[in-house]
Order: structure tokens, then sequence, then C-alpha cells
């Protein structure tokens, strides 16, 4: 036989030896079962999936991480760093963790962006209300007047050298419920790229990044929640990949009085729960402690202001759902968005 | 997965799970109920009362702090869920009516 055709017996072998391989990886990634972990942390019911042969460690490490977050920013634990910047308001200033620090900074640079809109120090008002505790009731307009004036991110001071927080005046509160679980999804993806995860689902209370694709290579659907049907139903699909999609909705904490329903995301200008006119806001951004900040955000600005603020925003994309079940959305979004019909919303692309 | 949905799968009915803690303590096929009962759920000083009906179930009763299981309402439909937080209890609809093509998640 001669050296011409041996070479082309190799080549040929060699071709079909990668294309088993190829076909053998395929159908392996496509099998490699899910690991997946659930439980209560962040004051949340929270549900994470992983691929791959590590996963289990992988989660593991995540859920860790998961309570390390807790620790250092809970607003429910007398020992978190939280507890004690609050503690020491108008007192000192408060050295705290790496990651309390980088979330406070980051508190206030939406804070600054919005105008004040999402503010950290919202503390004394989520507190006067007690939603979601056993102390929760309406207060008088006298109660809220007074503890607003503690509302007012500019009276803090961080200092970067120190990792230190202070806030200026006694009776403050910081309470970062409104960004610290966007934070910690970003952590979790941040553990699975280390750990060479190909594919996860993380859930944080409803706070979701879909991490790189599903098994088979195609988008994560996430449903966005119906703010009139039972939690589980969604309105509509964002088709996503490495993507956070996070929902601030009035139907996820509230109380009622005389027939009126008061939610938990407050106005930081008002002291009221917001009423702007929206059932829900979505935000789908590359981070979610963006998502989760934005978010809020977005929901007490209402359609008019904060889908125009969004849209200067690059790289976010933002829905919102209002009281008369209309959809409206900037302009990227209805690339990812599908509407699921016979719900009785309207969305109105492009408006 | 449950037991009991496994028992069900392609049979187009509605199972509900009831899960403490992470553990499944009941499940229930709804489509199947012919009378309703009152489930009471006791923990250490915690208690949760779930009403199960046919075709649907929900918390009826708690002595959780805000109740925000309670004002989930009746769920009937696969992928609806609720929550007692503060009890770690939950309850979530699932089964397949064909080939259900619901979300991987949901954003709320």
């Amino acid at each position: 036989m001669n050296v011409l055709l041996k070479k082309f017996f190799f080549c040929i072998s060699g071709i079909v030896f990668l294309l088993l391989l190829l076909l053998f990886w395929k159908g392996y990634s496509k099998k490699t079962p899910y690991s997946s972990r659930e439980s209560y942390a962040l004051g949340t019911l929270i549900r994470i999936q992983a691929q791959g042969e590590n996963a289990p460690q992988a989660l593991d490490a995540a859920l860790q991480r998961i309570a390390e977050i807790e620790d250092h920013m809970s607003l429910h634990s007398s020992s978190s760093d939280i507890a004690f910047v609050n503690q020491k308001a108008g007192i000192e200033p408060v050295i705290v963790h790496n990651d309390t620090f980088f979330v406070m900074e980051q508190a206030l640079k939406y804070a600054q962006k919005s105008s004040g809109y999402f503010d950290p120090t919202i503390g004394p008002i989520v507190d006067l209300w007690g939603i979601g505790t056993n102390k929760e009731k309406l207060p008088t307009e006298k109660e809220i007047t007074q503890r607003l004036p503690l509302v007012n991110y500019a009276h803090s001071v961080i200092n970067k050298e120190t990792q230190s927080i202070m806030l200026l005046q006694k009776g403050q509160m910081l309470d970062l419920g409104g960004i610290a679980k966007g934070y910690a999804a970003d952590e979790v993806a941040q553990i699975f790229r280390g750990k060479g995860i190909k594919s996860a689902l993380i859930d944080l209370g409803g706070n979701i990044y879909a991490y790189g694709t599903k098994a088979d290579g195609t988008l994560w659907n996430i449903g966005i929640q119906d703010p009139l049907e039972p939690r589980g139903t969604p309105l509509g699909i964002v088709k996503v990949s490495n993507c956070s999609v996070v929902t601030s909705g009035n139907y996820e904490r509230f109380f009622e009085v005389e027939g009126k329903r008061y939610h938990h995301i407050f106005d930081p200008h008002s002291g009221y729960p917001a009423a702007s006119g929206l059932l829900s806001a979505t935000i789908v951004s590359q981070t979610s402690i963006d998502g989760d900040a934005l978010s809020t955000t977005l929901y007490i600005l209402g359609k008019e202001g904060g889908l125009a603020f969004i849209e200067r925003i690059p790289g976010v994309e933002a829905l919102v759902v209002t009281e008369e079940k209309k959809i409206y959305a900037t302009s990227g979004m209805s690339k990812i968005f599908r509407l699921i019909k016979g719900k009785g919303y309207i969305y109105e692309e492009g408006k | 997965m449950s037991f009991t949905y496994k028992k069900c799968e392609g049979t187009g009915k509605t199972v509900a799970v009831i899960e403490v803690d992470g553990h499944i303590v009941r499940e229930v096929v709804l489509d199947d109920v012919t009378a309703p009962e009152e489930w009471s759920l006791h923990g250490e000083n915690t208690y949760n009362v779930i009403r199960i009906e046919h075709g649907r179930i929900r918390f009826l009763d708690a002595n959780c702090p805000h109740k925000q299981c309670i004002r989930s309402g009746w769920l009937s439909k696969p992928g609806e869920t609720a929550v007692c937080l503060p009890h770690k209890t939950s309850i979530k609809i699932i089964g397949r009516r064909g080939r259900y093509k619901g979300p991987d998640a949901i954003s709320h």
C-alpha cells in the first residue's frame, strides 16, 4: 500500500474518531444530570440547580457563600455588619466586611443615579410599617413625617481605606433588602464560573439568574409572574442566557386595611408604598445586583419616568405591567419577550 | 421527584406536594379528593392549617407573623406555589396535562 493511501486512511479515521467524540460529548452533556439544592436563606426560599459532575460541590460552595452574605448583611441578625452600623448611627463609623462595603458602595451609586428613588437608608420607614412582621400597621401621617427625614442616603459616609460605613444621624437605619439578593446571585454565578459549571439556574426567592444555556444548548425560559394570579403562573416568557431577571411587584408582601392594599416597596420621598400605577416591574440585565436595585427603582418611578431612566442604561432591558393590565417595555425587550395569550394583558410594543 | 407524582405521571392528574424544611411531608392527588379536609401541621411553636378540597388547596390558617401564606389563596394549577417562609412550609402543585411547556423558572 502506498504512503498516500495510508495517509488517507489515517485522516479518515481521525475524522470519524473526532465525529464520534463530538457525538458522545453532545450526548453526554445532554444526559449529565442536574444537581439541585433548595433551602431557606436570605429571608426567602432559594433553589439552585447546576449541571456537571462537580455540581454538588459547586452547590455546597454556593450555599456557604449565601450563608456568609446573610451573616454580614441581614437586618434580622443582631451581629451582622448592618446591625452594628445601625446601632452606631450618629455615633461612629463601623468597619465592615469586604462584601458589605461593596454592596453599600453600589447601593449609594444607584441612589445617586436615581436621585434617591433607590435609597438604602429606607430602614426607618420599613421598620415603621412593619410589613412582613407581626407588628405591621398603618402608621399615622405624623409618624411618617417624623421618620422621613432619617431617610437620606447623603447622610452617610463610606471610607474605602478603613472599609467603614457611618450613618451620620441617630435613628438612621440601613436596609440592604433591595439589593443583597441580587449581589448573592452574582456571587453564586461567580463561584460556578470558577468551578467550570456550564449550565445552571439560580432562583433566590424569585430573583433569577439564568447561567449559561440549558443542557441542550437552548436559551433558558424565564417566566415573568402574572401579578394577578397565584405564584407560579407566568404572563410571559423571556428567553435568555447568562442574564439576570428580577421582578418587583405589589403582590409579594402586603397587608390590607379597609380594602386598601399597602405593599412593601416604599417611596423614599413620601414614606408610603409607591403608588406609581404599576403591578410589577421587571429588569433583565447582566448582573443581578443591577437587576435587584433597578427593579425597585423602576417600580417606584413608574412607566413614564422609569422606562426612560432604564432606556439610558446600556445592556439593561425592562418591562412594566400597569394596573390597567397593559405591558410596556424598553426597545430591546421585544427581541426576547413573548406574551402568553389569553390572560387579558395587552403588550403595547414600541410605546 | 415525588413518589405520588411518578405514579400519576401521564394520567393528567394534579398533585399537591407539601414540604416542610425541604422534606416532603404529604402529597395529595387533588383530582381524587372526595371530601374537604383541614390538615394541621404543628412545629415546636408553630402551626399551619392547610385546607384540601377537590381540585384545589391552600393555607387556611397559621400563627406566622404576617400570614402571607394565607394571602396566597387557592392553588389549583401545575406550577402554582405558596410558601410560609417563617415556618419553612410550602405547597406546590405539580402535574402535567399532556406536554406542559412551562418556563424553567419564574421571576417574581
